[in-house]
This record gives structure tokens, sequence and C-alpha cells, in this order.
């Protein structure tokens, strides 16, 4: 006779049907893609957006739609905790056969058991999670961090079922009839564990959810993370999370580790609520489907039931249910198929321009040409003493920059070194009329120091100085001389060269969108006007206690002990002193005659005004080399632009002055909204790397690099668009000039391919962002 | 007395084991990743003055004495005493509390109606994970100081005062519900024994019946039930103290991996594991009456 399934069964299998929908399905099923942050929501609204419009659930901090996020979470989600939760049971159940069949082995497990179980299982995922971080399979490494303690329950519940089958007289029948102890486990005990196995792996796939939760309570993701940072893509007041991790897995433990916060307690719950009913709904399906088993099994055979046509039945259903998932074609083929095209167009040495004219496409020509006074080769700054030689490094990470501006300029000294402290004298600085808003006043500060430069003579000399970060004198305190103060009265005393040793070598001057360092600054409002006179230059503290190590005197001592408020070095006696070594400087500077000739073309607009700026440096600003046409070149053979509306490719020549080149573009792109500028840098290299101030674009291209095949690395932070090495990026490409439009940076780095690999990874990535702009992708085209 | 002896000297052993394992493993782990300062509670996540913070010059780490300002032992005996008070109180609140409910489920055990809703609510309460409890037992204050126009109770902190209620609530749900179950079921079946009838037949007082005939048969599996309820409690003890930001050794213990400081995250487990053992030597010599 038929037995009636148990209504629980019934039920537990339900919701196990709609979590397997959910985990294969649910990336198709999604209204949105994880990769579309709305950053800018409906007027009135903040991140994250509540529930109704445009996201039915809502959206999580960043501007994700969190019902998408859910449902393309589940996979990962349910195989995590689906493997970490029968792999528990799996070594319970093999390490209570073990115990049940060797007292020795009993002996040791009970006590491991004890041991594990003693410390709370949470306290050590996190360990082993954090542990097993960088191993970058995020699945294993929260397995492997759950099996280290979760063994333990299944273990003693299994290993107490098996002692209590050992004494039934059905064993103690088998026994005698000479079945061995691996038959009478096979066929005599296992059917009867059935019950507590399908309730002990329901009971640890729903603690592994809750561990999972818990690690995303806690802030601690599962597998690798990158930097969101939204600010730049912000207008006006739009939520207050416009920063932080993101997982870089999508599960739903990274959820709750976005949606706590006290805003998430008091007024925008639904950012926790969400990932969290669907954690806690899945484990109370799992634990049903247990029980649901235990009651039907309770006194039939699973492995009798497996024979029968009705499991074969449900095996088809399952298999004709989820194969589909792998077979049908992706969401996005058609851009995928656009970026294979465009890969397969590949040539090198290709002329864009001439490909744009066959398609019919008017080109503007951007010609300027400019002259300016520049540093044409490296800088030289040696030193030679007693000590043995000393080489300095130029560049914003090592050791010194030239400073090029007006009082400032090229030339090549040999002379002696000579320090002057500080550099101040105090009439340099008279002491100005007392504000009573004013912390203190510096001229009066120093109004009874010893003068620096009287102490010391400067003249034909390379005379090298420290910028003086702050002074403190009792309570009060004043900022130090500004550099271009400290610099000019410096070389207004006739020296050979000036070195400048400041703590602050290489740190923004201010905040802002590509902001530059304190001397870079002064270069860009007073630009240099003579190509030989002191060669000046700005060093780190490191490089200071190089050049004067001689005189014993140790700059990074003294400017960590001043940030200490250690004022010994500030009362008023001179530093100043000869110093032992001959230093050779060179500082080439000449004028620099440049012709740039930039190429716009502009595809018929679209109805909605959306633009796309596929904008190709040429030659590259980073090594000169010409592989971004080649990549746009593919673009264009493998479309039809007259046929892409919305789209504008730009050939950029970054020669001469970058910035000012790229502005006289924007002017003929004209007025309007561009959505996206992709530009695409040297493809010198062996995998494509992406750079953007803007957070909200980066999911997008790397997930679109992955969906075209591209070999990148993934983009792991924002670009801080207050640091000077992003200032020098946005000059050097002239993004500078078009900061309000979302732009992305597209360079190739690591060893050098001699094939067309880059550019056809290029082209492709290219052909995709096409294809998705034309099929209005909102992470394009919603903001 | 030698199982009594042995079940005793169980705990000591453990710590002792517990000790040596993290003594040795805890350095090497915490070496293999950055150190890094836990954002507290689920209400009070700090926001970096910029956001690109986080990914500037390194941040140098404290370890878990620095952050507090106090030895490490201080801040070890400290929190393990603001655990062990929370504890009691769970203790003390499963055995009042899950008894009583215990009791009403088993005397409307023929009312289907009225033990199904003791039964469910307390399955349902056993069922979700303790930080969820925490997490709507904060909502849900938020919800009623809002419609009260002032505040209940305090939401996160510590003190031992109203900040008691919402941990000691969310770490005793399950304790509660468990001896809230395993007492209504002993009871139910003792109710029916027929010594039980025999006192009934004899005209005793149903109170004395309950109080000196049931219940001794009843409080040592009420006992083992709060033992496996405090075990539960003790595990979910970190993320508890965690989100409603009680300083206990879990909290500590968290905040050690954190900070990758391996001295206290032994001392923090040392406590736990005599904490854990504790609560299962409760379970381990339940009396089998008690009269």
């Amino acid at each position: 006779m038929r037995r009636q399934i148990d209504p629980w069964l019934a039920a537990g299998l339900a919701i196990a049907s709609v979590l397997l929908l959910v985990a294969f399905y649910g990336d198709r099923l999604a209204p949105f893609e994880p990769i579309f942050l709305l950053v800018n929501g409906p007027p009135g609204t903040e991140r994250p957006l509540p529930p109704g419009q445009p996201f039915l659930f809502g959206s999580d901090g960043y501007g994700r739609d969190l019902w998408t996020l859910v449902l393309v979470g589940a996979r990962t989600t349910l195989a995590i905790v689906g493997l970490a939760g029968l792999t528990r049971v799996a070594l319970g159940f093999a390490l209570a056969v073990l115990g049940s069949w060797s007292r020795g082995a009993r002996l040791g497990l009970d006590a491991l058991a004890d041991l594990v179980s003693s410390v709370p299982s949470t306290v050590v995922a996190v360990l082993l999670v954090l542990v097993l971080a960088g191993q970058g399979a995020p699945t294993l490494v929260f397995a492997g961090a759950l099996l280290v303690t979760g063994w333990a329950g299944p273990y003693r519940l299994l290993r107490s079922e098996l002692d209590r089958l050992r004494s039934a007289p059905f064993t103690e029948g088998a026994r005698a009839l000479g079945v061995d102890r691996l038959a009478l486990l096979l066929r005599h005990h296992l059917p009867h564990l059935i019950p507590v196995l399908a309730l002990s792996a329901s009971q640890q796939i729903a603690a592994a959810l809750i561990a999972l939760a818990e690690l995303g309570v806690l802030g601690v993701f599962v597998g690798p993370t990158r930097t969101i940072v939204l600010g730049a893509a912000v207008r006006g007041v739009t939520g207050l999370n416009n920063g932080g991790l993101v997982s870089d897995v999508p599960e739903w433990g990274g959820l709750l580790a976005i949606g706590r916060g006290i805003q998430n307690l008091y007024v925008t719950r639904w950012a926790f609520l969400v990932p969290g009913a669907a954690l806690a709904g899945s484990a109370v399906g799992i634990t049903i489907l247990g029980v649901g088993i235990a009651r039907h099994y309770r006194r039939g055979n699973l492995l009798d039931d497996l024979a029968t046509w009705r499991t074969v039945f449900a095996a088809v259903v399952i298999v004709v249910g989820i194969v589909p998932s792998f077979v049908l074609p992706d969401r996005h083929t058609a851009a995928v198929e656009r970026a294979g095209a465009a890969r397969e167009q590949v040539r090198i040495g290709a002329d864009p321009e001439a490909i744009l004219d066959s398609a019919g496409l008017t080109r503007t020509a951007v010609d300027r040409e400019s002259t300016s006074l520049r540093q044409i080769g490296p800088a030289q700054l040696a030193f030679d003493g007693p000590g043995g030689g000393v080489a300095l490094i130029e560049g914003r990470q090592n050791d010194y920059l030239p400073v090029l501006y007006g009082a400032a300029s090229g030339g090549t000294v040999n002379a002696p070194v000579v320090f002057a402290g500080w550099g101040i004298s105090p009439k340099d600085f008279p002491p100005g009329i007392r504000s009573p808003f004013a912390a203190a006043d510096f001229g009066a500060l120093i109004s009874t120091w010893e003068d620096d430069y009287t102490k010391v003579d400067v003249r034909g000399k390379v005379l090298v100085i420290m910028r003086l970060p702050i002074l403190r004198a009792g309570r009060a305190a004043a900022q130090g001389p500004a550099p271009e103060q400290l610099l000019t009265k410096a070389i207004a005393r006739g020296p050979a060269a000036v070195l400048v040793v400041d703590g602050a070598f290489g740190q923004a001057a201010g905040f802002g969108v590509g902001s530059v360092d304190a001397y870079t600054r002064l270069g860009l409002d007073d630009p240099i006007s003579s190509a030989s006179g002191t060669p000046t230059f700005v060093l780190s503290a490191a490089a200071g206690d190089r050049i004067l190590a001689p005189i014993g005197f140790h700059p990074t001592d003294v400017l960590r002990a001043i940030a200490q408020g250690d004022t010994s070095f500030t009362a008023g006696r001179s530093l100043a002193q000869a110093v032992p070594v001959r230093a050779a400087i060179e500082l080439p500077v000449g004028a620099v005659h440049a012709i740039s000739h930039s190429v716009v073309a502009l595809a018929p607009a679209r109805a909605d005004g959306h633009r796309l700026v596929l904008w190709a440096m040429t030659p590259s600003s980073l090594d000169g080399t010409r592989g971004a046409p080649d990549a746009l070149a593919a673009l264009l053979r493998s479309i039809d632009p007259r046929a892409s509306p919305g789209l504008a490719f730009v050939l950029f020549d970054p020669r001469g002055d970058p910035l000012a080149n790229a502005k006289a573009i924007k002017t003929v792109l004209g007025p309007g909204s561009v959505d996206t500028v992709l530009v695409i840098d040297t493809l010198a290299g062996s995998r494509l790397t992406f750079q953007t101030t803007y957070g909200d674009l980066i999911p997008a291209i790397d997930d679109y690099a992955t969906r075209s095949g591209a070999t990148f690395a993934p983009t792991a932070r924002t670009l801080d668009p207050d640091q000077p090495t992003t200032g020098d990026l946005m000059r050097e490409t002239g993004i500078g000039a078009f900061v309000d439009w979302h732009w992305i940076l597209v360079r190739a780095s690591g060893p050098v391919r001699t094939d067309a690999g880059m550019r056809a990874d290029a082209g492709a990535l290219l052909g995709y962002a096409v294809a998705r702009f034309q099929a209005d992708a909102p992470e394009l085209v919603g903001r | 007395l030698i199982s009594v002896l042995a079940r005793l000297a169980r705990v000591p052993l453990t710590v002792a084991a517990v000790w040596a394992v993290l003594a040795l493993a805890a350095p090497l782990a915490m070496s293999q990743y950055r150190p890094f300062v836990l954002a507290r509670g689920i209400g009070s996540a700090p926001r970096p003055v910029s956001p690109f913070a986080i990914f500037s010059a390194p941040v140098q780490v404290p370890n878990v004495a620095e952050t507090y300002k106090l030895p490490l032992f201080d801040v070890i005996l400290e929190a393990t005493l603001r655990s062990v008070v929370l504890l009691a109180g769970v203790a003390a609140f499963a055995l009042t509390v899950g008894v009583l409910l215990g009791i009403v489920a088993a005397l409307l055990r023929h009312r289907p109606a009225g033990s199904a809703l003791i039964l469910g609510t307390t399955s349902v309460i056993a069922a979700i994970p303790s930080f969820f409890l925490a997490y709507f037992l904060q909502i849900a204050i938020i919800f009623i100081g809002g419609a009260a126009g002032h505040s209940v109770l305090p939401v996160f902190g510590f003190g031992l005062d109203g900040h008691l209620v919402l941990p000691l609530l969310a770490l005793a749900g399950p304790a509660v519900a468990m001896t809230a179950q395993l007492t209504a079921i002993r009871m139910g079946e003792v109710y029916d024994a027929d010594f039980v009838n025999t006192a009934n037949a004899k005209g005793l007082l149903p109170s004395w019946i309950v109080r000196v005939h049931i219940l001794p048969h009843v409080l040592p599996v009420s006992f083992e039930a709060v033992g496996s309820g405090l075990r539960v409690s003790v595990a979910s003890l970190p993320i508890v103290e965690y989100i409603l930001q009680w300083n206990g050794i879990g909290l500590v213990a968290l905040q050690a991996v954190a900070l990758g400081d391996a001295t206290a995250f032994a001392a923090c487990g040392v406590v736990l594991a005599a904490l854990f053992s504790f609560a299962g030597l409760l379970l381990d010599l339940r009396p089998r009456r008690i009269a």
C-alpha cells in the first residue's frame, strides 16, 4: 500500500523546490542586476531607497536593488551553507562510525568533541574565515571554517544512535549470522539512521545559514571584497552610506553586513530585514524539510523508496528543471556576441580615422599647437661626502620631485651643500596684526629666533632647508611657512640650488577632485618662465636623512618629535651649519613645442539624449604606445557607427597640454548629458586594469570585462580624487577636463605581450559596453 | 562518587586543553591576516571621516588592553563578571519562566489550542537565532518608545539596570523555550502516572500534588533543559553582546580576533570554555529526583 506523504515532508519539499528554483534561476528572475547602483534616487529620497519605486523591496546603502541581490545571491549562499552543513554531517557520521567501532578512537573523539564545542563557533568561524580569506575559494573557505567546530554535534547525535542500534536484537542476530561490521552498518543500521541524518543535515544547514548571517553582522565577509566609494557620483545629499567594503561574492551574509548601522535600526530597516528574512525563511524551510524526512521515514526505509518509479520521476523533474539554467543562453547574449565580433576585428596598426571616414561619420579634427617650458629629461641628484656617495631617485613614491615654478628653474650645479635649518629669518616674516580669532601669529612667535641665513653663507651653494609643519609655543600654535614663501625667500638669497625637505612630501595640499601637492600647485599657479636658474627640489624626510647624515641630523626624527609635541627643535636656536658634502645636480628644462592632432566623430544623437564616449589615447599618456586606436578601430569595424546613436568616438592626442587639448574636445562634444566616458590608454601589458573615482561604475566594468572574456585584474578600490597621484593621472590623460562625467580609465599592466591580446580584450570590452548602452543598460543610462 | 569526580575533573581538563590549543594555534592563525578594529554593535557602526580612510595609510591597531586602557587581566575579569551576570540572569529567568510556562502547558494538555499556543510559540523562539531575536527586540523597543513618546528601555549598552533587559531576553529565549517544552512533556507524563491518580483519588489538594508529588520528578528535567539552554546561550554570547554592546567576554573575544591579540583571545577562550563546561556540568550532575 502506498504510504501517504507526511505533510511536513510535503511542505519541506515545496520550500526546497522554491529554494532550488531561486538558486538556479535567481539571476534570470532578478528585475535588475547587482551591478546597477542607483546612487541618486528619485528627488526627495535617500539611499537606502525605500521599498516601492523603482525597487520593490528597496535598495541597500549603495543603491542596489535588494530583491535582485537576494535572488542573485541565493545560488552562492545556498551552495556555501549546503556544502558546509552536509560536510559537517558527513564528517560527524564518519567519526561516529569510527568511534562506535573502536573504543580507543571513541575516547579520543569524545574528548576532541568536548574541546571543539567549548569555544563558541562564531568566534572560531570569524577567526578561520579571516585566516583563510586569502585562499580565493569562498565556498570552501566557509565550509572549512565551520567544519572545525561543527562536526561535534552530528558526531555526538549519531554516535549515541549507533550505540543504541548496536545493542538492538536485530544487530545481535545479524552478527550471529556472520555479517561483517561494514555490511551491518550499510544494510542494517543506515536505514535506521536516515531520519537522524536528515534531521541533523537540515539542522546543520540551518546552523550554517545562521553562522553566515552572524559573520555578515560582524562585517566579516566570505571571500574577497572591494572598496566602493560613491562620493564622486553623488549629486546633493542622497544617503549616508557613501563608501565601504562590498563583498565580491554576492551572498546574503554580506548584505546583512551592509544593512547594519544606526540608520538601519531606526529608519531604513528593510536594508537588514530583507536579507534577514531570506536567511530566516530558508533556515525554517530547510528545517521543515529535515523534520519531514525524519517523520516520513520514522518507520520506513528511504533506500526502498529510492528504487521506486516515483523517485525516478522526481529525479527526472529536478534534472529537467535544473539543466536549462546551464543550457539557456546568457542574459546578454547579444552583447557577448558583439564583444566577440569586435575581438575578431583587431588589427595591429589600424587607422581608425580612415574607418570613421568609410563609415560615413563626420570627423572633426582638434589640432592644437603649443610651446611650453618643461622638464625634458630625468633629473639627477647625487651627493658625495665623507660617508660615501648618495644617489637619490626621482618620483612621488621615491625621494624627490623637481619644483618648477616662476622663481625656480632648471640647470646643472656642482657645489658644496649647506644646511640652513628651517630656512627662517625673522625679518622675512614680520609679526602681523593679531587677530582675536587666530590661534597665534607665526611672525610673532619667531620674532626672537636666530636668523638661519646669518649663520651660514648660502650663496653659490646647494641650500638644504626643512619646512616647519607647525610651530607650538606654550598653548599657542601656528602653521609653518607656506612652500611658496619658504622657497621664494630662499632662492632670493642666491643659492645655486634649493632642496627643501618636507614631511608632507607627496601628500595632497587640499581636497577636491584631482588635488595636487603644494609644490605642483605652485607650478600650476605660477608657471616656469626661464629654462635656467635655480634648480629647486622637494625631498622626502628619508632622503633628507641620507643627505644630512654626515652632520648627524635626521629630519625624520625631528619631524616625528615635533608631531609628538616636542618643542626643543623650535626653541629659536638656529640649526644651520655647513655640510661636508658636494652635490651634483642636473635638472634639464627646455622649451617643448608640441602639435597635437585629436579627432572627434559623433554618431547620430539618441532621442533621450544619452551619450557614451569612447576615448582612445593616441599615443598613450604612459608609454607612448598606440594600442588604444587599434581597439577602437576593431569596434568600429564590428558595428555600423551611423546606426549606433548616442556614441561619440574620440582619438585623443595628449601631447603638449593634455588638459587644454581635452577641454577643446569637450567643446566639440558640446553641451548635453554624457553618461560615461571609456578612456582607453596604454594596452602594453598582460591584463586590463580599471581606474575611476566613480565607485558606482566599478561593479559594472568588472562584470563587462568578465562577460566580454577579457583578461583583467578585478578592481579592488575606487580611486581617491583627493590624492595627488589621481590629480597627476587626470592631468596626463586629459580626464581632468571632464571630471563631472562618469569616467573609467582602462589600462593594461603586467608583463608586456607581443601579440594583439590586450587590443583584442579592450576591443571586446568596448563592443560589450556599446551593446549594453544600445540596450539601455541601467548601469549606463539609468543614473 | 568516582563518576561524579570524573565529571568534575572534565571542567579543568577541558579548560586546560582549550588554553593549550589556543596558546599554540592563535598566534599562528592571527599572523595570517591584517588586524582591524571591529565596528561595535549593530547600532553604532562608526563612519570614517573620509570613506577613503579605509585604504589610506595603515592604521596602527591597538591590542585589547590598549583599547580598554586597562591591564588585560582587569579587562578579562570585568568582562567575565558582566557575562556571568548575564548568564546567571538567563539561568534564573529560564528556570522560573520556563518551568511556569511548562506547567501551564502541561495543565492545558487536554486543551489543544492552549498547549499548542504555548508549545508553538516556544518552538518558534527556539528556532530563531539569538541575534535576530536581539535585533527584533531592539526594533520592538524603538517602536514602543516611538509610540509612547519617550525611551522605554535602552536598546544597547552596558549597565546593571534597564540595559540588562534586552541582552537577557535575547539570550534567554532559547533557554526558556527548551525548559518550557521539556518541562511540559515531562510534567504531562508524570501527571498521567498512577501515583498521581492515586493522590487525586485520595482527595489531596492539587497544589500539594504538584508541589510534593510532581515537581520532584519534573525539576531534574527542567534543570537539564536549563543546562542545555545555557550552552546555547554561551554559544550565542559573542554575537548578542556585540549587537547589544554589552561589554562581556564574548564581545572581548571578537575584538581580540579582530585586533589579532592572541593573548586576549586565549584568555577569552579559556573563560568561555569554562562557562560552557560549567553548563555541561549542570547537565551531567543533575539529580535524578529533587525532593
